[in-house]
């Protein structure tokens, strides 16, 4: 509070454009335009202590430093800590150390996104049990609760980790990093992460995979692209799923494709059905084409 | 409902800080959401209120400001402002974008009072 008048403001009343301050922080190099919503602005707080900006250098103890120039015992006394710390920024540390553990293990990263029922889980068995006698596989697999997908999917020969988010939403580089620790990423191999079915949370964290997938069945609107854009910007590839029922449902493909695209122009578009085996040649294909541009990568 | 994740984030950052900078109770904390972060504001302040109780921002106000999102069009390459990557192209008129900016969350600064 200032001490001259009582307002929530500033030393002498003057006041400090926050933005700024803040673009000329290392940490913000791009950030030259203004916020949306102007906050508050920054103040020098009053003192009742001495100021000791200089105290082990002065023999000076100072009390008229403050917006009044006296100093009051018992008046608030307050201070700024400039922090500019990224709240993602420990996922990203994490994700990178993952990304890492992929590196060695020359083994690539898939990170599987949908909605619940997009029927990830089917597809991974077909695939898996079309993979596991010729590539290295494992899956860590995210639900919510239970390990019946861990245990569906551990049935087709490959190695799966089930991870209970309890009441989480997503699955974060930090459980990524315990389950490389229960489970190394396959060398020369693939490892396919099935998130949590939802299309929004895990758009945002980074699992330091090579490749996020997003996954959408014609039993699910052809909007979904427009109304969880998020998850198909951040995704190299879109799988449209249960093409099988494309007869008895009002699926528009060719809407859905185009609402993708706008959104990611360069993302790949496979259908598949597990079920009757359609495109998932095409499927393999994208996958292997992803091991090759992986280990060119490497070398 | 990842903002529950962010929140406790930010609440380890603030006890580490309070540690480092001997404080026991905040005044005030400003945090910039970019608006292609995937965080909304309002599940932001709703779960760190439910997370403050006995912490040391048992007193504080949480400033929350949006930092609009900055795209670039992959057509044209000029930049623009947007809240969503579908978002046209205000100069060419097409789809498909590049985020350049606002896809951040921060923790810029507290206000602590002094022991």
């Amino acid at each position: 509070m200032c001490t001259i008048c009582g307002c929530d403001s500033l030393t002498k009343h003057q006041y400090v454009n926050k933005r700024s301050d803040a673009s000329k922080n290392s940490l913000h190099p791009n950030n030259t335009w203004q916020p949306a919503i102007d906050i508050i602005t920054t103040q020098k707080p009053p003192r009742y202590l001495a100021s000791n900006d200089n105290a082990k250098d002065t023999p000076v103890l100072n009390f008229g430093d403050n917006a009044a120039g006296v100093t009051v015992a018992g008046c608030e006394s307050t201070r700024l800590v400039n922090l500019q710390k990224s709240l993602f920024a420990k996922n990203n540390t994490f994700a990178q150390q993952a990304r890492e553990h992929l590196k060695t293990q020359h083994c690539l990263g898939l990170n599987l996104l949908s909605s619940p029922g997009t029927g990830k889980t089917t597809l991974l068995a077909e695939t898996l049990s079309l993979l596991v006698k010729t590539l290295p596989c494992s899956v860590i697999e995210g639900d919510q609760q239970t390990t019946l997908d861990a245990d569906r999917l551990a049935a087709t020969g490959a190695q799966t980790l089930q991870i209970n988010t309890g009441k989480g939403c997503h699955l974060d580089a930090h459980m990524m990093i315990q389950a490389f620790d229960r489970i190394p990423a396959p060398k020369s191999g693939v490892v396919f992460i099935e998130n949590v079915g939802n299309l929004v949370c895990p758009a945002g964290f980074d699992l330091g995979e090579h490749h996020k997938i997003v996954a959408l069945s014609v039993t699910e609107g052809e909007d979904k692209p427009l109304k969880y854009p998020d998850a198909f910007y951040h995704s190299s590839l879109l799988l449209i799923t249960k093409t099988d029922l494309l007869p008895y449902v009002d699926f528009d493909i060719s809407k859905c494709r185009q609402y993708a695209q706008e959104i990611n122009p360069a993302i790949k578009i496979i259908e598949v059905s597990a079920k009757t085996g359609q495109g998932m040649g095409d499927w393999l294909n994208w996958l292997y084409e992803q091991i090759s541009e992986m280990t060119s990568e490497n070398q | 409902m990842h903002e529950a994740s962010l929140a406790e984030e930010l609440i380890e950052i603030i006890n580490a800080t309070a540690r480092r900078e001997h404080f026991k109770h905040v005044k005030k904390v400003e945090l910039e959401i970019g608006e292609l972060s995937c965080v909304d504001p309002e599940s932001l302040r709703f779960a760190i209120e439910a997370l403050i109780y006995d912490s040391v921002l048992d007193l504080a106000t949480i400033n929350i400001s949006q930092i609009p999102g900055r795209l670039q069009c992959l057509h044209c390459k000029k930049e623009f402002e947007g809240n969503s990557v579908h978002t046209a192209c205000p100069y060419c008129q097409q789809f498909g974008t590049r985020i350049v900016g606002g896809d951040d969350m921060q923790l810029t600064e507290l206000e602590i009072y002094e022991e």
